[in-house]
């Protein structure tokens, strides 16, 4: 049983189709990447699992069950976390207190140190003080992604956790989400533009365009395939005609 | 039947200028997304105007109603717009509805200044003709009315839905710059749809004058039924807010006749709570609209946060307590009785101000009836609310007046925040005005039609409090303590969770909290405290009565505690001393009591809507002086009390 | 070449607040020509056009519109002056219906309503059947073709694009490549911005890559399309 299944989940904004028959799963411990061109509906899919977007068909399971119809914050107590694209902190609380903020939700006896943990983990301790809307975009990131992870999700979701990154930041990035799967167990579901970084860190990796998706495996199998690298520049074959979008 | 019929025509008629008045409404709001809480006291003002034009100049009605509907009132209009709404198209709920309070407070003081206080009588229309109906009579004024209804409707459903300035005034809301890549210029469209928006305001003002009279707060209160007719189309559809003024104008209309039908002797043994619900009815109607809506979803989008001064450590919390406490007790000995009264009373009203640190300040959402909330504190302390509870300020007294407005405020906002945030601020202004004809002029509160109540001070915890003094230090006290609540609550989880959910409901939601739950508490919480401080508003006047809780008395409130920065305990202490000494400066120069709500309109167009007021100001300076002198001097500055305190 | 570009950009720089993302681009659209802007995420494509098309003030560098200096020009007056933009995310108003998307061309058409349905409505057929429903309830292949019918109807000095392709299918887009072909053909100048880029790269007569903020590459479609895997998909491809 995979910790997450989608089951021909689709998202139709008026006529427009956002996400259409996504069906895939997250097994547990995994790092899964969901690749795509912009406007492939990859936030939309976030949103669907998180609870913000509620979806025109399909399901959604977690642990097995039925989570379809679950407000958000009963997933997150389930162990549903993410980071927003977006950035979504909270500004006027300090880096620090935004983590705490979490830490506390989940009860546990010593929330400071749970903060003060993952502060260590992540690299924030020297901003603990500092307020969070006037940290730059990297730290902000990294802010969303310790406050994700104080409530211990088990499956975590990152949504273009890379974008603002510098290079070093990037690589540093990268051990941490592994040591999230390998030395906690944690599932990770993984949005991002970072080719490479993408290919490097997840066992799977699916291929959105334009809502459906186009591909599932292995990043070598990914890397191959003829239909991605259609999705990235254009097709020029035509080899995903049948997919035409259908007026509503 | 013919009484059915006649009550029926009278329920159109009043929809009719309740629907003229909603349209104008939901047309600004539509498109420029700032609600404008003042749409009722333009309309107020327009119709001061005309009088002013057709009865005191003397023009003919017809000319002096063109110039008016036609052009002060559109002028006005683009006149907001240009220099108060547009700003508000992107700015946070509370801010946007801060600015619209003080508009609607200032225009109730620009006329009590231009127009003071008179019997003032604007005759109807073709004064006592009309048409027989059956047993009923339809004057000419009425008839007009309805006609200008339809005609309003039909207008503007031609201007949105066949020309083009009308759709691209719609289309201002969905994307305001994809409507300049398209070539037309949005700021002039939002400009003519404020003119429009103003003329109908003032066109439902002056229709409506014959009925409601000249006044300053009745024609304010229009903007309460025009809301709730606009919440049935959720504030943005026309013809749902046509329906929905209708509906009410009905309601109203059959209330009426059926409270007619209803005994005095009846209305006696309730206390006029019959009255009272009839006079309640477009609140009644708005709160039942509200719970009817489907709920709203999570939205995702942060709220750009107002960044807040800084937190004070504990030990310069309790330092400044103690600070203040002894200032207030030196004070307080070299003041008259008198003075000690007048003085106590400010205070009063900074202690209530308190209770919005942490709705206002922290929590980003408004109340415009938090002194209905004081009043209800005030009843029980009087012993006239629950029955268990004996007149007197005690503990016992104190802990009531906390839950009973705790309770009441869960009630306001439960229906409220199943929407959204704007709807709340929007919902407590005719819970207030509510609250005045449903309790406070029934005999649960101050007596039918209205009253006062005078109390026994007594003595608390053993202190005697009959004294002025007395009395004035144990509000100083409550203040330092209600204070340290305050500072401490913000300092606990239940503050970091107050501004995580302002900041970011969705991020909130998926970290597990339960943001409308978060909400309702601390609405209730900001309720309970106002509650407390009417024990302590009600011990320091003695006497208490009706006027002191009406509506209008929670603007200027809200108002000088945004100036005074309504996001620190320094800042509220400061606009509840301006306000609470507002009227000692008013007996030396009465001439000021309308131009200060003016002043207080600029105020709060001066500091941009920053709840953060003047106080962030002291700090700033506080800071660059401490960073200046030498250390020694600074401490010496403190210790003789020259600068204000941190928070 | 003696002729005005219809767009040139000159080492422009833009910033989100303190964050810059322009560090210095050129850019020129020849007069009559198809150019392509191509670049993976982020590499500041959309921001150039939001320059160009006067909804963001650039911070440093010069914005010349066939030869007029218009740094800090309205975007509305840019729209009158004959700049037609079609944003990313389909350029249509969704609460408003196929026909009164149209009545909105009108600010800037040469011609009246009617004539701009007739237009429209000959291109595109599919929207005279929904000329009466909300441009929100369209497919989003119809609504980029509503879109794009304000540049049909308003006979442009200067079309910009900005991801024309996204979330559409393959058909769809090869639709809508092919009407902008038409329109270059009509002397229009077109500026487009592509992430799927052999697409654009097939209209197009020059091609300009951007990564991180700065121009890499300007050049025929043929020789930028070789160094494309690179850019799009780094070393992984």
């Amino acid at each position: 049983m995979a910790l997450l299944e989608l089951t021909e989940v689709g998202v139709r904004f008026g006529g427009v189709h956002a996400v259409t028959d996504a069906t895939f799963e997250v097994e547990e411990g995994a790092v899964v990447g969901l690749m795509g061109p912009n406007g492939a509906g990859k936030t939309t899919l976030f949103n669907v699992i998180t609870g913000l977007q509620e979806p025109t068909t399909g399901r959604v399971r977690f642990r097995d069950v039925d989570i379809t119809e679950m407000a958000p914050r009963r997933r997150a107590r389930m162990g549903i976390g993410r980071t927003f694209q977006r950035l979504e902190v909270f500004g006027s609380l300090t880096v620090g207190e935004n983590v705490l903020v979490a830490a506390e939700m989940r009860g546990v006896s010593s929330p400071a140190t749970v903060r003060d943990g993952l502060l260590d983990r992540v690299g924030l301790r020297g901003f603990q003080d500092v307020p969070a809307d006037s940290v730059p975009t990297g730290i902000a990131r990294l802010t969303e992604l310790a406050r994700a992870l104080a409530c211990d999700p088990q499956l975590l979701l990152l949504d273009e956790p890379s974008s603002g990154l510098s290079d070093d930041e990037t690589e540093d990035f990268e051990k941490l989400v592994r040591s999230l799967a390998d030395d906690d167990g944690r599932s990770v579901l993984l949005v991002e533009h970072d080719v490479e970084l993408v290919m490097s860190l997840c066992s799977t990796i699916h291929v959105l365009d334009f809502g459906h998706i186009i591909a599932t495996g292995p990043p070598e199998v990914i890397a191959a395939d003829a239909r991605v690298q259609d999705a990235y520049l254009g097709a020029d074959t035509g080899a995903s005609a049948d997919l035409e979008d259908v007026p509503a | 039947m013919s009484q059915f019929l006649a009550f029926t025509i009278i329920g159109l008629i009043a929809g009719s200028a309740y629907a003229v008045a909603a349209s104008g409404l939901v047309l600004t709001y539509a498109t420029s997304n700032v609600f404008n809480i003042a749409h009722g006291s333009v309309g107020m003002f327009m119709a001061f105007v005309y009088w002013e034009l057709a009865v005191d100049r003397g023009l003919p009605p017809l000319l002096a109603l063109v110039l008016v509907v036609g052009v002060l009132a559109p002028l006005f209009g683009l006149l907001i717009e240009r220099f108060m709404m547009r700003k508000l198209t992107d700015a946070p709920v509370a801010v946007a509805l801060v600015v619209t309070v003080a508009l609607l407070v200032a225009l109730i003081g620009a006329a009590q200044a231009l127009w003071p206080p008179a019997g003032r009588k604007v005759d109807p229309y073709f004064n006592g003709r009309g048409l027989q109906v059956g047993d009923y009579f339809i004057t000419a004024q009425q008839l007009i009315t309805f006609g200008v209804a339809v005609a309003v409707a039909a207008a503007l459903f031609v201007l949105l839905n066949r020309t083009r300035t009308g759709t691209a005034m719609r289309a201002v809301v969905d994307n305001r710059e994809l409507l300049a890549l398209h070539g037309a210029r949005p700021n002039r469209l939002s400009g003519l749809s404020w003119a429009i928006g103003c003329s109908l305001a003032a066109l439902a003002g002056v229709l409506l004058v014959p009925t409601l009279q000249l006044d300053y707060l009745n024609l304010t209160l229009l903007v309460i039924a025009a809301y709730a007719a606009a919440m049935v189309g959720r504030l943005k559809n026309l013809p749902r807010t046509f329906v929905g003024a209708l509906v009410l104008g009905l309601l109203t209309s059959y209330a009426q006749w059926g409270v007619a039908y209803i005994p005095a002797s009846v209305d006696q043994t309730l206390g006029g709570l019959v009255q009272g619900t009839r006079i309640a009815l477009p609140t009644i109607f708005l709160l039942a609209v509200m719970l009817m809506l489907p709920q709203d979803k999570l939205r995702v989008g942060r709220v750009a946060g107002t960044k807040m001064p800084a937190l004070p450590s504990w030990s310069r919390t309790l330092t400044w307590g103690a600070v203040f406490l002894a200032g207030v007790f030196v004070l307080t000995g070299s003041l008259s009785e008198a003075d000690n009264s007048r003085f106590g009373q400010a205070l009063c009203i900074s202690l209530i101000m308190l209770s919005l640190v942490l709705l206002v300040g922290y929590g980003g959402d408004v109340s415009l009836c938090q002194m209905s909330f004081v009043g209800v504190g005030g009843l029980v302390v009087g012993g006239k609310l629950l029955p268990f509870v004996d007149a007197g300020i005690t503990v016992w007294s104190i802990a009531w007046a906390f839950l009973a407005t705790a309770l009441l405020g869960v009630l306001v906002a439960v229906p409220a925040l199943r929407l959204r945030g704007l709807y709340l601020g929007l919902a407590t202004l005719a819970v207030a005005s509510a609250l005045d004809s449903m309790l406070f002029q029934t005999k649960f509160g101050f007596g039918a039609g209205g009253g006062s109540l005078t109390l026994e001070r007594g003595s608390l915890l053993g202190l005697d409090l009959t004294g002025e003094r007395a009395m004035a230090m144990s509000v100083a006290v409550a203040f330092v303590l209600m204070g340290f609540l305050v500072l401490g609550v913000r300092r606990s989880r239940y503050g970091r969770i107050l501004l995580a959910a302002r900041d970011s409901e969705a991020a909130c939601a998926t970290l597990g909290y339960n943001t409308r739950a978060v909400r309702v508490a601390v609405f209730a919480v900001s309720a309970g405290l106002a509650g407390v401080a009417g024990v302590f508003y009600t011990g320091m006047r003695v006497s208490i009565s009706t006027a002191d809780f009406m509506f209008f008395q929670s603007l200027p409130l809200l108002l000088f505690a945004v100036v005074g920065g309504v996001t620190t305990v320094t800042g509220v202490l400061l606009g509840g001393l301006a306000y609470g000494l507002m009227p000692v400066l008013l007996d030396q120069v009465p001439a000021l009591a309308g131009v200060i709500y003016v002043l207080l309109l600029l105020a709060v167009l001066g500091l941009g809507g920053n709840p953060n007021g003047v106080a962030q100001l002291l700090f700033g300076w506080g800071n660059r002086l401490r960073a200046a002198l030498p250390r020694q001097l600074d401490l010496a500055r403190i210790e003789k009390g020259e600068v204000v305190g941190a928070s | 070449m003696t002729e005005t570009p219809a767009l040139e950009l000159i080492d422009v720089h833009a910033a989100y607040g303190r964050i810059e993302v322009l560090h210095g681009v050129d850019l020129t659209v020849p007069r009559g020509c198809v150019v392509a802007l191509l670049g993976p995420n982020g590499a500041g494509k959309s921001t150039t056009l939001r320059v160009a098309s006067g909804q963001m003030p650039p911070t440093s560098g010069h914005v010349h519109l066939s030869g007029h200096h218009l740094n800090g020009a309205d975007p509305d007056r840019l729209a009158r002056a004959g700049l037609c933009t079609i944003p990313e995310g389909r350029g249509v108003f969704p609460n408003l219906s196929v026909d009164e998307n149209l009545r909105l061309f009108a600010y800037t058409a040469k011609v009246g309503e009617k004539d701009i349905r007739e237009r429209t409505f000959a291109q595109f057929p599919r929207l005279q059947e929904r000329r009466s429903q909300l441009a929100g309830r369209l497919s989003g292949g119809e609504q980029q073709m509503l879109a794009m019918a304000r540049a049909l109807a308003t006979d442009p000095a200067l079309l910009m694009l900005d991801e024309l392709s996204m979330g559409l299918a393959p058909l769809i887009v090869e639709q809508l490549y092919e009407l902008v072909a038409e329109i270059a053909a009509t002397g229009v100048s077109v500026l487009v911005v592509e992430q799927f880029a052999r697409r654009a790269l097939a209209v197009a007569q020059y091609a300009v890559v951007m990564v991180g903020g700065r121009v890499t590459a300007v050049g025929e479609p043929a020789d930028i399309e070789s160094q494309l895997s690179e850019a799009y998909l780094g070393g992984a491809a």
